[in-house]
């Protein structure tokens, strides 16, 4: 689908820059982290359906967002800031320096996805049923993610 | 339903219209709606007045041009983009570079153009630094503090951060002009990118302003607003600014780097 990019940002750069605010913290990181998110879905335009966009935006921009905290691994100052370092940093490095600039992520159902959907359910709350509507998954495909982080040692309570 | 229990993302999809309709029956009867909702509206305006639609998008473009061009590179040579290649490359370059430098320059070195700050060193021995290479028939040619330059001379900028998060490059010529190296935009993020030697994306090419032109180069933790500094760049007095050893007026917190370059019509090369 193209996109005209102004009209797009118009619409949606309000919401993605309050999402990379909240998990970011910081005015200029979240504002350079916005525009990622744009460079991302503009990258994979054609590849993007006529349904609203917004769900995809939300995710990507938590996507990128846990990259630039798992690059920083700050030191987490609240509860919240903890989980979001625990999600961030729970992979292998290097499998991630592999991948660092040219792998498309968003369309990439990899391992990225799972800290995504661990975000979102942990986090900002969204129940298992939420949390698979905003990420276009199943219910059981979510759980079974989030059995995977937990496998990987992460302990979290469920919601 | 309690207001704080609705997920954000359910309010952005109500006021994008995105929301489907059970939901958005759900968040009518839920206490506080209004309220959040007008938030976000509020919210919005204040972010589009912030960052201009016209200006973050052509940001945008151009990190989606770069982006593309990189793309296109690693889909024609996908092997120069595998690990070990990257490994052996960055390795012979770093040797051959630091080599090369010692022998070819001799007696310019990164503390020519490192001038004092306030902080101390973010990474043990390094401060920010900015080299500037001038384009000759022979090659790249690094130049130092006091270098001759001409009009038309296509010089390099890049930068070493040690460690610093934000920085702005810019110079000052002999007329007062302002030109912003870095970051692109005087809205843009003065974000830095970290490496040995990070170079600018697009080369400069000097004008016919007179006496000379004063490259520096802030640093910062703690970000920095380019438009700000640029307005007191620009309240500098011009004498001030043609001698090396002057300093910037930076609060704590920020270093400095700069190098002087003398226009004239001989080369030093």
């Amino acid at each position: 689908m193209p996109v005209d990019v102004e009209d797009f940002y118009r619409k949606y750069g309000p919401m993605v820059l309050r999402r990379c605010r909240k998990l970011l913290r910081e005015e200029e990181k979240a504002k350079d982290a916005m525009q990622d998110v744009f460079v991302r879905i503009l990258q994979n335009e054609k590849r993007l359906k006529k349904t609203y966009p917004s769900s995809l935006l939300y995710v990507t921009a938590t996507n990128v967002c846990l990259n630039i905290i798992r690059k920083e691994k700050r030191n987490p100052q609240s509860a919240d800031e903890e989980l979001l370092s625990a999600i961030a940093g729970n992979d292998d490095p290097e499998k991630q320096a592999l991948t660092l600039h040219f792998l498309d992520r968003l369309f990439n159902r990899g391992e990225q996805l799972t800290k995504t959907i661990a975000v979102l359910h942990y986090m900002d709350k969204l129940t298992l049923e939420e949390t698979a509507e905003q990420v276009n998954m199943s219910v059981s495909g979510v759980r079974k993610r989030l059995r995977q982080l937990k496998k990987l040692g992460l302990s979290l309570k469920e919601v | 339903m309690q207001t704080e229990n609705i997920p954000d993302i359910f309010y952005e999809k109500f006021i994008l219209d995105e929301l489907p309709l059970r939901r958005y029956k759900e968040l009518l009867k839920a206490e506080n709606t209004d309220k959040k909702i007008t938030g976000l509206k509020e919210s919005n305006s204040v972010i589009l007045d912030k960052y201009p639609p016209e200006i973050i998008c052509r940001s945008i473009k151009m990190r989606l041009k770069e982006k593309r061009k990189l793309n296109k590179l690693h889909i024609l040579f996908p092997f120069f983009y595998s690990r070990k290649f990257l490994l052996v490359i960055t390795a012979v370059f770093v040797l051959s570079f630091i080599g090369i430098i010692q022998i070819k320059y001799a007696g310019v070195s990164a503390k020519d153009s490192v001038k004092s700050g306030i902080e101390t060193t973010r990474i043990k021995g390094l401060s920010p630094y900015i080299k500037i290479y001038k384009e000759t028939k022979n090659g790249p040619v690094l130049l130092g503090n006091n270098s001759l330059v001409k009009i038309n001379d296509i010089l390099q900028l890049s930068y070493n951060s040690a460690g610093y998060r934000y920085g702005i490059i810019f110079s000052i010529d002999g007329n007062g002009t302002i030109s912003l190296h870095f970051p692109e935009a005087d809205t843009a993020s003065a974000l830095l990118k970290t490496g040995m030697e990070v170079p600018l994306p697009y080369a400069y090419e000097l004008d016919d302003a007179p006496y000379f032109e004063r490259f520096f180069l802030v640093t910062s933790n703690s970000g920095i607003n380019v438009d700000k500094f640029l307005k007191y760049a620009k309240k500098l007095s011009l004498s001030r600014v043609a001698d090396k050893d002057f300093n910037l007026n930076l609060p704590k917190g920020f270093r400095q780097s700069s190098i002087l370059l003398k226009k004239g019509s001989n080369q030093n090369e």
